[in-house]
């Protein structure tokens, strides 16, 4: 499967600031600036799942309030996410709950960390996380907190399009040792675990209102509509369109957790004396 | 004729362990703003400082190597006049300041991850001690982030994040420990983690699980000759044997657990306490006159250990004192451990638990002594339900009020 680069969209009035940015997206990222909210929102509905998009709340707003369109962006795409960059003041901490509200999954804060190192980590922190917020907030409560390490580092690794490998290596491990962790936590093998994960990121995206069928087959690396089909048929018993209609997140999310509590079972039986 | 070996034994080769790696927990249940709960804690100007000290913090442990550009030049300045405004809590603002000129301060990166997590680690105890408990646990993980070879520092996240209610977590957190300290040799920390995951276990329900995290830690204890933490292992395995219902088993565990301990272990009172509630257990099986001295056996060891200072563990200990002057035919000492136990309940103020203590003492009440004293504890039940608005709770009562509570063969011969 393949994924296209990580895009980073920028929407922000300081020049200096995009050419920090640009500097910290080196070759990893491809930049591209916008001008005005409306560009940036039809640009995000073509973008491939590993984007990542830092944002000036305040532009296009003359008080310093949060722009309304933020808030459109983060209900028409929560499955992106979205970088503030702003200059935090003491007693923005309302502010700062309301852009958490919205989706916001991290902040640069201008005269503080808006340093190259500094902005490097947080575009590499910020990737991802919507799709981990929504896994973790779906798993169960009683899985191990290994097991819920390894889903969190799996949904990680699929937002860039990576493999088994890629998995192991985010959680510092072997391939060998992965595959044991994983057995010992009682989930199905690294493979079938980051291609649910997948399943669950195309279904992510189908929750955003904005994005068509075909964009998401697409931006989850696939050829054509017809291959996320395949895929989404014989993982949840639904089409794309169906998931869409049933709330594609929930329902493909609660046919993963079957199969988890299917496959634990099994493993409980075949091993009774497993350890967590 | 002297025979050599011609292979020499292979010297023993240490084991790569490789460490689990751990659910960081980063507010996701609430939302995806990183340290979000911080500033959720702690809604005011202290909560913005705290929440930007935290990321300063797992910025700083984030970027190896050089860290003199990582942080603006106007930055530190920025923080000070923040802390010196936020009105922070005198002792607490001194540690803030040290860590932002730790983390923020020229040089950049001269100071050791090892005074970093000092720092974030007293951040995180004033947090846990003022009530806002994640915001510690947060502190905790940057400073175990600052050390990541620290067996004690995954531990210190692992015991905050059970205290905190946050069970995932914690276990995530113990396993680090445990691995980390194989690394290390730390077979304090090891032990320690494998007991938290232990009683983790057996809040869960897991008996079977715990039982094999005790026995574990009793192993480790044992070898690294750790007399006390082998106390606690033992404890571990009482409580295990007494929800199994092995008596044998259990005794024997009790006597291991309270010579290890010792005379002054703050554990000794829970392994007394259990080891009572063991002796009446049995007891309910055994002839007339015996069971009367298992019961005053008891009797005498709860009454060793009250007061105790717990709140919570003092009622429970008062009901198994009730339970054991029943068995023992003491009824004066029975009419007085009832009063002691509502006064201890008392104690606890309007509260949920309260509340709860006073229905199950309620029926205690019917079974052992008779249904007027039921009937008290159930009105004392209902009118702190009434109070706090525990609608489950008052709920719970009404259907407890129409079943007849059925009195033993004792309660009724009386």
């Amino acid at each position: 499967m393949k994924i296209s680069p990580r895009p980073l969209f920028v929407l922000h009035h300081d020049e200096q600031f995009i050419g920090l940015i640009a500097r910290a997206a080196g070759h990893q990222y491809g930049l591209h600036s916008f001008r005005t909210w409306t560009e940036l929102h039809a640009a995000i509905s073509a973008a491939p799942p590993s984007l990542l998009v830092v944002v000036d709340p305040f532009s296009g707003v003359v008080e310093r309030e949060i722009a309304p369109e933020l808030r459109t962006l983060a209900l028409d795409f929560p499955s992106t996410p979205l970088i503030a960059a702003f200059s935090i003041r003491q007693t923005d901490s309302e502010m700062l709950l309301r852009l958490a509200k919205y989706g916001v999954c991290s902040v640069i804060n201008i005269g503080h960390d808006d340093t190259l190192p500094a902005v490097i980590q947080r575009l590499a922190g910020a990737l991802g996380r919507p799709l981990k917020h929504l896994v973790t907030l779906a798993l169960p409560t009683n899985l191990p907190g290994r097991a819920h390490a390894i889903i969190d580092a799996a949904a990680e690794t699929v937002t860039f399009g990576g493999d088994a490998r890629d998995l192991a290596g985010a959680l510092d491990m072997s391939r060998r040792t992965l595959l044991r962790w994983v057995l010992a936590s009682k989930l199905p093998a690294p493979r079938r675990l980051l291609a649910w994960m997948r399943i669950l990121l195309a279904a992510n995206l189908l929750d955003d209102r904005a994005r068509g069928v075909a964009d998401v087959a697409r931006t989850c690396g696939y050829s054509s509509d017809s291959g996320l089909r395949r895929i989404t048929t014989r993982f949840t018993g639904y089409s794309p369109t169906e998931l869409r209609q049933r709330g594609a997140f929930a329902r493909a999310s609660k046919a993963f957790l079957e199969e988890l509590a299917l496959h634990r079972d099994d493993v409980a039986r075949d091993r009774p004396t497993g350890a967590e | 004729m002297v025979t050599t070996r011609s292979t020499a034994v292979p010297s023993r080769s240490f084991r790569r362990w490789c460490v689990p790696a751990v659910q960081f927990d980063d507010s996701f249940h609430d939302d995806m703003l990183e340290g979000g709960i911080i500033l959720r804690e702690i809604p005011d100007e202290r909560g913005v400082v705290l929440w930007a000290t935290y990321r300063d913090a797992l910025l700083w442990n984030s970027t190896g190597g050089s860290r003199s550009n990582l942080f603006s030049s106007a930055a530190l300045t920025r923080r000070f006049q923040q802390i010196e405004t936020a009105a922070i809590n005198g002792n607490i603002s001194a540690v803030l300041r040290t860590l932002t000129i730790l983390t923020l301060g020229p040089p950049a990166g001269s100071a050791g991850p090892v005074e970093i997590a000092d720092h974030c680690g007293r951040i995180a105890e004033w947090a846990e001690t003022a009530g806002f408990r994640r915001t510690g646990v947060h502190f905790a993980q940057a400073a175990a982030a600052s050390i990541p070879d620290s067996a004690t520092a995954a531990l210190r996240v692992g015991q905050m994040a059970t205290r905190s209610l946050l069970p995932e977590l914690a276990s995530s957190w113990f396993n680090r420990a445990v691995a980390l300290g194989r690394r290390t040799g730390d077979s304090e920390s090891i032990t320690s983690a494998l007991l938290e995951l232990g009683r983790l276990s057996l809040t869960r329900g897991e008996v079977g699980q715990a039982e094999s995290w005790f026995a574990f830690a009793a192993r480790v204890a044992r070898r690294a000759g750790h007399r006390t933490m082998r106390g606690e292992a033992a404890q571990g395995l009482l409580e295990v044997a007494a929800a199994s219902r092995h008596y044998a088993l259990a005794f024997q565990h009790a006597r291991r657990a309270l010579r290890l301990l010792g005379a002054s272990h703050p554990l000794r009172p829970a392994v007394l306490h259990r080891l009572a509630e063991v002796i009446l257990q049995k007891a309910e099986v055994l002839s007339n006159p015996d069971r009367s001295d298992a019961g005053l056996r008891a009797f005498r060891m709860v009454s060793s250990i009250l007061p105790r200072p717990d709140g919570v563990e003092n009622v429970r200990s008062y009901f198994v004192l009730l339970r054991a002057a029943l068995t023992a035919k003491l009824q004066p000492e029975l009419e007085v451990a009832w009063f002691a136990a509502i006064a201890a309940i008392g104690d606890l103020g309007e509260t949920r638990v309260a509340a709860r203590l006073y229905m199950e003492l309620a029926v205690i009440g019917a079974e052992i002594i008779d249904r007027r004293r039921a009937d008290d504890a159930l009105v004392r039940a209902q009118l702190v339900g009434a109070r706090i608005g525990d609608t489950a709770l008052l709920a719970e009562l009404e259907t407890l009020q129409l079943r007849p509570l059925v009195r033993t063969p004792e309660a009724s011969s009386r």
